[in-house]
């Protein structure tokens, strides 16, 4: 085994006195003799990159879209800073119509194969400026799941400002995972989520969200910004409220050096506070922060995360007029178009061939890139126009994450990881 | 002493020992949307749910959720669903 370790770029690290490596082309993790350290370290100079490295199989070429994401209103109510799609418009304003969404289902469901379940996604602009659609998916789809035997599941990210009781009755009852937009508190989310007119949101959300708030229905995603870099804070208040879980992602495109920094310190005190609640034992509380759990979760799976995300690859976006694309964030770019309805998905083993980890050079040497995965093909675009070179302060932020979470994990004990992550 | 720790390394022993790992596990997010992809509140039928505080839905009750879809193997982005297999 140990001449499998000796890789280029095997990352060598030490954890309360005990040795460990991180192997990047097979994300695997061995604690080490201090001898094996030493042996690595004179080895490795003259190692060639994958020497002795059993070849992962390649990944299937294509594979059923099982994920589709209908954005059922390219309109919103909102006038979101750093929104990508122009304040939801995606260039191109309009409601999709209850044939395109049928259409759409029978879409998935007819293309599935033998899959035992498939996903749909509402999206915007804000999907509940266009509840009829909304409804007469679920029905068809449950129609639909009845008549194959493949099982659906629902999401919908939403900015939860037109909640009332009878959608959030129909939600809950029909197993509708809601995502809330919300950025933390009043100050942090209305600098970055104003009304169109110029008003705060916070209050109306959180009035509007209450009810399914209280019964634990709900999880946040943040957006940060320069407003709320100092994102911990913003998590805190996010969970005092109720919201099952937080996540966050950086707006890039709005990100200061500045605020990259206080960003990063935030990560810190996430990643401390995590491992805090794993020492306590509190491990249902530290799954709640979503972004640390998720990237140790890809740690102790050893999973190599071939593409960065599921766009294009087996979940794609559907415009309101039918057309296909990667993921939400890409509608509107022609240049990204993947097919359609009634013509097939005639360019995506295309995109899925290009955007794979593996025909990144930029990525090749990076010993995170299988965990990483290579940045959000959409932020890669804005930030470099290729999806083959990510932004560099995503690059750096996150292989600190990934190094300081690699000694996280590495300090665990098995009966906490076990815990953490169940089989 | 040489010891995997994460299962990575505990597949990358098996194939040391000289047994058919079959193919590797490269799965694919479903998802979008950035680096924070972990939620999915959805529940999904699983043998356990040893995490007590993670199910939301009604028909959860009893068995099983975990705490987000992404589970079974995939993401890290929003919505994140399903995965491959």
């Amino acid at each position: 085994m140990l001449d499998q370790l000796v890789q280029p770029d095997t990352r060598l690290f030490a954890v309360e006195g005990r040795d460990f490596a991180y192997l990047p082309a097979r994300n695997a993790l061995f604690e080490i003799d201090a001898e094996d350290r030493i042996a690595i370290e004179a080895a490795r100079g003259n190692a060639r990159p994958a020497d002795a490295i059993p070849v992962p199989a390649p990944a299937a070429p294509a594979r059923p879209v099982l994920s589709l994401t209908l954005m059922v209103v390219q309109e919103c109510n909102l006038a979101c800073l750093y929104c990508y799609g122009g304040e939801g418009e995606y260039k191109n304003r309009g409601r999709m119509s209850v044939e395109t969404a049928l259409a759409s289902v029978d879409h998935l469901f007819d293309r599935a194969g033998n899959a035992p379940e498939v996903s749909i996604t509402f999206f915007g602009g804000e999907p509940l400026l266009n509840w009829p659609v909304v409804e007469a998916v679920v029905g068809h789809a449950r129609a639909r799941e009845a008549e194959t035997g493949i099982r659906v599941g629902f999401s919908m990210t939403c900015n939860g400002t037109l909640l009332d009781a009878a959608k959030s009755d129909f939600l809950v009852a029909n197993r509708v995972s809601v995502l809330i937009s919300i950025d933390g508190d009043a100050a942090a989310h209305d600098g970055n989520r104003p009304q169109k007119g110029g008003r705060g949101s916070h209050a109306q959300i959180v009035s509007k969200t209450e009810p399914l708030r209280n019964a634990r229905k709900l999880s946040a995603r943040a957006t940060v910004t320069p407003n709320n870099a100092a994102i911990d804070r913003q998590v805190d208040h996010l969970l005092k409220l109720g919201f099952r879980g937080v996540a966050f992602s950086p707006a890039l495109d709005m990100m200061t050096p500045e605020a990259f920094a206080e960003l990063d310190a935030a990560y810190d005190r996430l990643i401390d506070r995590f491992a805090g609640l794993v020492e306590a034992g509190q491990f249902a509380q530290a799954a709640r922060l979503r972004n640390i759990y998720a990237l140790l979760e890809r740690i102790h799976s050893g999973r190599r995360k071939t593409h960065f995300c599921g766009a294009g690859t087996n979940m794609m976006a559907v415009d309101k007029d039918g057309e296909f694309y990667p993921c939400h964030r890409f509608v509107g770019d022609k240049r990204f178009v993947l097919g359609g309805l009634g013509r097939g998905e005639e360019k995506r083993a295309a995109f899925i061939a290009e955007s794979a980890i593996d025909a990144r050079d930029h990525c090749g040497q990076c010993w995170a890139r299988n965990l990483c995965g290579g940045g959000c093909h959409h932020e890669n675009v804005a930030s470099n126009g290729t999806l083959a070179l990510p932004n560099a302060d995503y690059c750096r932020s996150t292989r600190s994450q990934l190094d300081r979470l690699l000694k996280v994990y590495a300090a665990m004990t098995p009966a906490q990881r076990e815990d953490l992550f169940p089989a | 002493m040489i010891r995997g720790i994460n299962l990575g390394a505990e597949r990358m022993e098996h194939l040391s020992a000289g047994h058919d790992g079959g193919p590797d596990p490269t799965p694919v997010c479903t998802t979008h949307d950035s680096p924070s992809c972990t939620l999915q509140d959805k529940c999904t039928v699983h043998d356990k749910c040893s995490l007590s505080d993670s199910c939301n839905f009604d028909s959860c009750n009893n068995d099983t959720c975990t705490i987000d879809s992404c589970h079974q193997d995939t993401c890290d982005i929003d919505h994140c669903t399903l995965v491959d297999s």
